[in-house]
């Protein structure tokens, strides 16, 4: 049962996606406009039938009459729900950077061409977690809060614009599927910096590179710490994993490298190298980040910094698409 | 602010909330004090919550609330169903709901049912002052309704004119329905009656029972007379018969339907026809003079020759008779027991009458004479004509009536004339109904009110039938001859002005109401069909479905088509022109390439520019990509130079002109 539900859901996912394509700019149109009766339409159909079977039994022809000024403003509404909406110009801008589970506003500016202002239209990934637009004049601007869950150029899930007004018969929706520029850079993770030697394949010399840091302390072994770091001494008396911990030098060129991290996950190697490049950058230290088939070489400051994490963002983005 | 659970704002609130009342003061005449109260508490009640110093009802108080609400309706109606009792209790619970009226989804049910409420006020009062009442508190109601969506800022005055707006606009669609919608029967009997009743005729008659009538200028039906007038001295309208007297009060005897090949009408006689509008009066009676034919279906004859609709009249309805003007009701011969009937009197009853009966008797030869002696006896002594005649109450009230107090109305006429001819064993009996009817020129219809109610009495003679005299006639001729008002001048209540003016204003009103009535309250069935069958010609039932069906269908395709209109109303500039030239023929040239459609993208959403275009078809045609520099550059010239204006007519002609030659060279 489910599995078919499924089936049909998946089916819709792919007619929407047809018929609505991503784009920056939609402008609401016949085509991608829905309308349908919501559950106080659907309350106002069966007063309205009440009204009409007390007419038809007391033979009231002014009872009667009323129904028929209701039915005809059930239509009317149909014309008013979709007019209030339909021709409304949405723009999705660039949104700034962020990382995986952070929370980004999505800016959208809407335009409304007509000369009556659109009122009452809510937006928002759900119908229960909708924000209203303030009433459009001419032009109006709204952030919408996201949380991305995957590095890469913003993929943003359809957006729902509906509105009821002006009776709340209807409900009119569209969804938009709209191309926000913008990269989600990886979630970082925090590990202690392992450089490489050049080639940095061979773990034996960081014993001897992070042995000139000056230790630091101890902390609970996390998945991919290099086996020389944990204090096998500390697990004799202790029966607990622990890493030992250097500081990290200030000021320090430092070589970003994708091949430190072997054995691990491509994903998880990526959110390491973005903690490190965060690290540096914090710690204003010149760095270079190595990814196979892409080098950026040593630099510092802001632009270099975003370069990089845009390269962690993008890294093999095109091929899992 | 989420969708449908914010809160309203207390300007919307107080509109919403002025339109319950004004529901309310719609029905206020018909209501029992207490609920006007009680909606009043509730309505206050809801308003002082706004300070935030009175608390919110709970659940414990609003239960408390609408039980007693419940036990009020019980105590002013008691467990009978009537139309008020059930629009009382609808009411009661119309005005606890906005002591639970918060946020904008709780709003929906009480405008729902504050329309509800307005339109059943149509139960009751069927005028076109009751019909813009109604409409204006529904304008009202739907500007609040309007108002509800307003998130931001609340602005009544907008709200209002937006719902009058829309209203506006549904008309001609509300008018088409009310002309091409067939009417249905009642989809089930409803015998549910009014708790007051309807002023009218009651079925038994003591008395004083017709005069409380004789203050009452409620209309009670109407007649269209359909060949030719009836003079004012034959507008008798029989409602029915009473034929049993027991000493205080006449009522009705064995009545039963009879078949139609017995019957009292007699075609070769001098005949009228004429259409009835009869209001509601939640009984079975129907009004028509003499011997009559039913035209329409519904009625049945009853064996004293009245009419009498086979249902209850809870609805203004109407039906079409052709009556024998004549004093004399045609019946050959009465049975044994129908004579026993209409000679019966209780023993011992009003002596003094029966023996000055059969004194007058003596004295005279036939009972023509004895008519005429009665009628003399009546007319001359020092009887009057009074709405007002003071209580009898003692057992022998005839006595009293005609030899002391001489002085009553028409009901103790008829009464005492019967009495008298029982008294010397002639069949008579009492009639009730309308004697009368206010000529409207305008309308060319009479207005019979619920003052013209009327009895006299019909005698029967051998062989030929009954006929009919009144004695009210013999003591207040101008009753018969000009109406009620020249009869009682100082008592009558109903319209009673001496200007010309007033009189016309009246007339009119009265043209306008029998207009409303005709068309408003009685457009249905036959009527609604002769009407259509004028605009339409004659049709079937069926093409009469095929007809709505391609209204509806004609409805839907405007619809669709003004959505279509809206979207490709745009105008299109000439640049637009250029570039849709340009883009049909790369998408042509990609169609044939790639075999992947386009069409459903626009070149907007491509997010395509016009030197993007332009680039796009030089790489497609590479020997052509001087062409197409300089059309891209031709545009951008007339475009984006200062001082530029746009493309005009002649432009766009050379630059489509160099597009055409530009595809020959492809």
């Amino acid at each position: 049962m489910s599995k078919s539900l499924e089936k049909i859901r998946q089916i819709y996912d792919a007619w929407l996606k047809k018929r609505l394509p991503l784009s920056s700019e939609i402008q609401l149109s016949q085509k991608r406009i829905f309308i349908f009766p919501n559950k106080i339409g659907f309350l106002f159909i069966v007063l309205l039938g009440l009204l009409l079977v007390t007419g038809i039994n007391y033979q009231n022809n002014l009872i009667l009459s009323i129904g028929f000024i209701m039915i005809s403003l059930f239509v009317t509404s149909i014309v008013a729900t979709y007019q209030n909406i339909a021709s409304l110009v949405i723009k999705a801008s660039a949104c700034d950077v962020c990382f995986v589970g952070d929370t980004v506003s999505l800016p959208l500016t809407f335009d409304n061409p007509n000369k009556s202002a659109k009122t009452g239209i809510f937006i928002g990934f759900d119908q229960s977690h909708a924000q209203l637009i303030p009433s459009i004049e001419s032009h109006q601007n709204l952030r919408l809060s996201f949380t991305p869950q995957t590095r890469g150029y913003i993929r943003v899930p359809r957006i729902k614009l509906f509105s009821v007004y002006p009776l709340g018969l209807l409900t009119c929706w569209s969804w938009l599927h709209l191309d926000f520029k913008g990269v989600v850079y990886p979630k970082p993770v925090e590990l202690p910096f392992r450089s490489s030697d050049g080639e940095g394949i061979d773990d034996i010399n960081q014993t001897t590179r992070t042995g000139m840091d000056e230790f630091d302390g101890l902390r609970v072994y996390q998945k991919g710490d290099s086996l020389k770091r944990v204090a096998w001494k500390q697990y004799a008396k202790t029966q607990q994993l622990m890493t030992k911990q250097y500081l990290d030098f200030q000021g320090d060129e430092r070589c970003l490298d994708w091949y430190t991290l072997s054995g691990l996950e491509v994903e998880y190697r990526l959110q390491v190298l973005c903690g490190w490049v965060l690290k540096a950058q914090e710690q204003q230290s010149e760095y270079s980040l190595k990814l196979p088939g892409q080098t950026i070489p040593l630099g510092s400051g802001e632009q270099h910094f975003h370069q990089c994490l845009n390269a962690l963002a993008l890294f093999q983005y095109g091929g899992k698409s | 602010m989420a969708f449908n659970t914010n809160l309203l704002s207390q300007p919307t609130l107080v509109f919403l909330f002025i339109n319950v009342f004004a529901a309310l003061l719609l029905h206020v005449s018909r209501l029992p004090l207490w609920l006007i109260v009680f909606s009043l508490t509730a309505l206050v009640w809801r308003m002082s919550m706004f300070s935030g110093r009175v608390p919110k009802p709970n659940w414990f108080v609003k239960l408390v609330l609408v039980c007693s609400g419940f036990y009020g309706v019980y105590a002013s109606y008691g467990t009978a169903l009537t139309i008020e009792s059930m629009v009382s209790l609808l009411i009661a619970g119309v005005m606890l709901k906005p002591l639970e009226v918060e946020k904008q989804q709780h709003s929906y049910l009480l405008i729902f049912l504050n329309y509800f409420l307005c339109a059943l006020l149509f139960l009751f009062d069927r005028t076109p002052l009751d019909f813009l009442l109604v409409l204006l508190v529904m304008t009202f109601t739907l500007g609040s309704q309007v108002l509800v969506h307003f998130y931001d800022q609340p602005n009544r005055l907008t709200s209002l004119k937006l719902g009058f707006g829309l209203l506006l606009k549904s008309l001609p669609l509300a008018l088409l329905l009310f002309l091409i919608l067939p009417r249905l029967g009642p989809l089930w009997t409803l015998s549910i009656p009014t708790q007051s009743g309807v002023v009218g005729l009651s079925d038994s008659m003591s008395p004083g029972s017709i005069a409380e009538l004789g203050e009452n200028d409620e209309l009670a039906f109407r007649v269209k007379l359909l060949d030719e007038p009836l003079p004012m001295n034959q507008r008798y309208w029989r409602a029915f018969t009473l034929s049993d007297f027991d000493g205080q009060t006449w009522q009705q005897g064995n009545l039963y339907s009879i078949n139609n090949d017995f019957d009292f009408f007699d075609a070769a006689q001098a005949s009228v026809r004429y259409e009835v509008m009869i209001e509601p009066h939640e009984k079975n009676w129907l009004f028509a003079i003499g011997a009559s034919k039913p035209l329409s279906s519904g009625i049945v004859t009853q064996n004293d020759a009245t009419l009498e609709s086979k249902i209850r009249l809870y609805n203004q309805w109407q039906y079409q008779v052709e009556s024998n003007v004549s004093e004399l009701l045609p019946q050959t011969s009465l049975s044994r027991s129908e004579w026993r009937r209409y000679t019966n009197l209780p023993k011992g009853s009003n002596l003094q009458s029966q023996a000055f009966a059969q004194k007058l008797q003596k004295q005279t030869a036939d009972l023509p004479q004895f008519i005429s002696a009665l009628r003399a006896f009546i007319s001359d002594k020092d009887f009057s004509y009074t709405l007002s005649p003071g209580t009898f109450d003692g057992d022998d009230q005839i006595d009293e009536f005609l030899f002391q107090s001489k002085s009553g109305f028409c009901s103790y006429y008829a009464g005492s004339v019967a009495f008298l001819l029982r008294s010397i064993d002639v069949p008579a009996r009492v009639v009730l109904g309308y004697m009368g009817g206010e000529e409207n020129t305008l309308t060319n219809a009479l207005s019979v009110y619920q003052y013209d109610a009327h009895a006299w009495v019909e005698v029967f003679f051998e062989g030929q039938g009954w006929l009919r005299i009144d004695p009210t006639a013999w003591v207040a001729p101008e009753r018969v001859e000009s109406g009620l008002q020249r009869a009682i001048p100082n008592e009558f209540k109903g319209f009673n002005s001496q200007s010309e003016w007033l009189k016309q204003l009246r007339k009119r009103w009265q043209a306008f109401d029998y207009f409303w009535n005709d068309w408003m309250l009685s457009y249905k069935g036959n009527k609604q069909q002769a009407i259509l069958q004028d605009l339409w010609g004659e049709r079937s039932a069926n093409e009469l479905i095929g007809l709505l069906v391609f209204v509806f269908v004609l409805l839907g395709f405007g619809l669709f088509s003004f959505l279509w209109w809206d979207q490709i109303s745009k105008p299109v500039s000439y640049e637009q022109k250029v570039f849709n030239v340009l883009y049909t023929w790369l998408l042509s040239v990609d169609s044939q390439s790639t075999s992947e459609k386009h069409s459903a993208k626009t070149p907007q959403e491509r997010g395509l520019t016009m030197q993007a275009l332009c680039l796009q078809l030089a790489s497609r045609f590479p020997h052509l990509s001087s062409g197409f520099t300089a059309l891209n550059k031709q545009m951008s010239a007339a475009l984006y130079q200062p001082n530029a204006k746009g493309l005009d007519k002649q432009k766009a002609r050379q630059l489509l002109a160099s597009i055409k030659t530009l595809k020959k060279q492809a």
